[in-house]
């Protein structure tokens, strides 16, 4: 017997980058909304960054694999027959908890592949459409950068100033100018001024750990405090476990709430925000007897279609101390010379290329920029070479739609509660070696004209599975797409998905930007349409 | 007769050895830190297995000869092995004295990052301006 909550106009499964987004303007513009969050509330004292024993948190209770990580609140995922391996958070604010805070959108190109490259397929909507998106996100987002760079569209002026480049990223800058190529301060969702009650950030570096200032941006200072102001309702500790419906509609959510109680949430709208393995995971647990391959998979292409952007790692030793531990991680300068398709190279398609600082003491002896450290009488020399001496050139590649990398339900694996874990199959493509190899070679060029003395590389980070994307994928054929241009389900029409499983293709750049500013289009697409059946007013 | 823990605590030095003036991870007194996080069964049959392939007389070999025998048995047992590295690692460098030999050495903060953090010099935009010179370099789309 399960308890059953007041109906609602829209109920979100999943309070972390989208959701917060989505649930911020569904609040605003006067619908009743209740998010549903399995994670609970990161509070700033619990930031391991604090602590001590900060690395050993980052290896064990933070680490990004909920596999490795195991918090009561995380589901396994079986990733035992795929390439790489899974990175995600269960939190008000998601992964945005333990992100890097790098944050472009993707561009003009990215949403055309199959038209200007002949391969992929074209999203159903474009850069245009969602250019208004971008900028109210970038300003909830406290987006640091500078506007004027010519490898990407216009956009307005950023709301903070760049991030400090440090000494690595500047040698990497002067080498870039020195080879005539492309580079940019990156947009960062990190405060470079204080912003109210959260201070500007102060270079501590692991932004990873979550950030005790406030500095680095995440969806629960950013997008929540304003949402739950609005009106909208936030359940942590709840675990969505099916998505209910009848033939040809959706009727709400059952999920477990914190005292293991079976708890029935009616809407009139269902809204999935899970990320592109959660979300996948859950429109397959709700096959019925009128949907026996999963909810609106009457195409089978949920689950399908994974992409994660394989990325390969080169990295400087340089016989000056660069005290390259300090500042944002991720966050410095970025190159795009390479990022659109040039033929001549052998592949089409690009990367880009993502300067990162050096590691803390254990990171440096575990390795992961760079191989691990030798045990034994070597040791301590290696060490003294590498720490602080490093920098690093990441080849984020884009992995285009193949329907065989995909999420499905595990035959055994389950969650605490004995709910089927999700699996995921996934192989990199042979192209996206090439794209590493080719990047690596390249930006090795670059490492040595900034003065590396020793140059390394990794040709595919495993672990990096970080941007988990495309696996119910938006588009105008109902036989080949999940969603329609405005998020909504093909096969049924009050079903909405808004996180990174509906991109089509993924570019070769971190998603958060684009798929924030997806679910605020969405949200606007549904409040249109609910503005109609309930009355209710625009803000 | 060698205790296990002898020889484990002889083991932890082996991997991390001695370095100025810090001693090594064995002699720091991490093994019991080490066993504490053996904690899941993949680490705990990892030290097991490294542990038992150890010979008696391991505390008695010269560092050479247990050097060279750790790589014999890091070639049997790959896997076990490179846990029991990584565990020997996160104890050690995660141990205040080795932070504050590392700051010693480097003028690396050994407290955590938070609330201290870093001071870096601000971006400077002159360094931009060839960037800025150059034509638009992204493909217009219809």
């Amino acid at each position: 017997m399960s308890r059953r909550e007041e109906p609602v106009d829209v109920v979100v499964v999943g309070a972390g980058a989208s959701g917060g987004a989505f649930t911020w303007s569904i609040a605003r513009q006067g619908l009743k909304v209740v998010c549903l969050e399995q994670g609970g509330w990161v509070t700033p004292e619990t930031i391991p960054s604090l602590l001590p024993q900060w690395e050993r948190a980052r290896a064990r209770t933070h680490h990004p694999n909920p596999n490795v990580r195991k918090n009561a609140w995380d589901y396994p995922i079986d990733d035992t027959d795929s390439d790489i391996s899974p990175m995600l958070y269960n939190a008000v604010g998601g992964s945005t908890i333990h992100w890097g805070a790098h944050f472009p959108r993707l561009k003009p190109s990215d949403f055309r592949v199959r038209t200007l490259d002949g391969v992929g397929v074209d999203w159903p909507i474009g850069y245009n459409d969602l250019a208004p998106y971008f900028e109210i996100n970038d300003a909830m987002m406290t987006v640091s950068g500078l506007a004027g760079d010519p490898a990407n569209p216009a956009r307005g002026p950023r709301p903070c100033p760049p991030v400090p480049l440090g000494e690595g990223a500047r040698r990497i800058a002067e080498a870039y100018n020195r080879l005539g190529w492309h580079w940019w301060p990156v947009d960062a969702a990190i405060l470079t001024k204080d912003h109210g009650d959260r201070l500007s950030c102060n270079n501590c570096g692991p932004c990873d750990l979550g950030c005790p200032r406030g500095s680095r941006t995440s969806t629960d200072l950013a997008y929540w405090p304003e949402a739950l102001a609005a009106g909208a309702i936030l359940r942590t500790g709840a675990r969505v476990v099916k998505v209910t419906s009848t033939p040809g509609r959706v009727t709400g959510v059952d999920f477990v709430d914190e005292s293991g109680e079976l708890v029935h949430q009616p809407a009139a709208n269902v809204v999935l925000a899970g990320n592109g393995v959660g979300t996948a995971r859950l429109l397959l647990l709700s096959a019925e007897d009128w949907c026996p391959s999963g909810l609106a998979n009457s195409s089978d292409q949920v689950g399908r279609n994974l992409m994660f952007h394989p990325t390969g790692m080169v990295t400087g030793v340089f016989d000056e101390d660069l005290s390259g531990y300090a500042g944002p991680f991720a966050a410095s300068i970025v190159s795009q010379e390479f990022y659109e398709t040039d033929r001549s190279r052998g592949f089409v398609r690009g990367f880009q290329a993502q300067t990162i600082r050096s590691d803390g003491p254990l990171g440096t002896a575990l390795g992961g920029y760079l191989p691990r450290l030798p045990w034994g009488n070597r040791h301590h020399e290696q060490f003294s070479s590498q720490f602080g001496h490093t920098a690093s050139i990441t080849v984020t590649t884009e992995d285009l739609p193949d329907p065989n990398n995909r999420v499905t339900l595990a035959d055994t694996l389950t969650d605490r509660w004995g709910v089927r874990a999700p699996k995921i199959s996934y192989r990199v493509e042979q192209r996206c070696r090439d794209t590493i190899r080719f990047g690596i070679e390249r930006n090795s060029e670059v490492l040595r004209e900034a003065g590396a003395r020793e140059v390394l590389s990794i040709p595919l980070v495993s672990s990096a599975g970080f941007h988990l994307l495309g696996t119910a994928r938006m588009g105008a054929d109902a036989d080949m797409s999940v969603v329609d241009a405005n998020c909504r389900s093909h096969d049924v029409p009050n079903l909405w998905v808004i996180d990174g499983s509906v991109f089509p293709t993924v570019g070769a750049l971190n998603p958060t930007s684009t798929l924030q500013s997806i679910a605020l289009r969405a949200a606007d697409a549904l409040a249109g349409r609910e503005l109609a059946e309930v009355g209710g007013d625009i803000v | 007769m060698e205790t296990l823990s002898d020889l484990q605590k002889t083991l932890l030095d082996a991997l991390v050895p001695e370095h100025g003036d810090i001693p090594g991870a064995g002699s720091l007194g991490l093994l019991p830190l080490v066993m504490a996080d053996a904690d899941d069964e993949p680490k705990s049959r990892a030290l097991q297995v490294i542990s038992a392939a150890l010979p008696d007389d391991f505390v008695d070999l010269s560092s050479l000869q247990r050097e060279s025998l750790l790589l014999q048995i890091e070639t049997a047992y790959p896997n076990e092995f490179s846990v029991v590295v990584n565990m020997v690692f996160t104890a050690y460098y995660c141990d205040q004295r080795v932070l504050d030999g590392i700051a010693r050495h480097t003028g690396y903060n050994p407290q955590p990052p938070q609330p201290k953090g870093y001071q870096l010099p601000a971006f400077d935009e002159q360094l931009l301006q060839p960037v800025r010179e150059s034509p638009p370099r992204w493909r217009t789309v219809d």
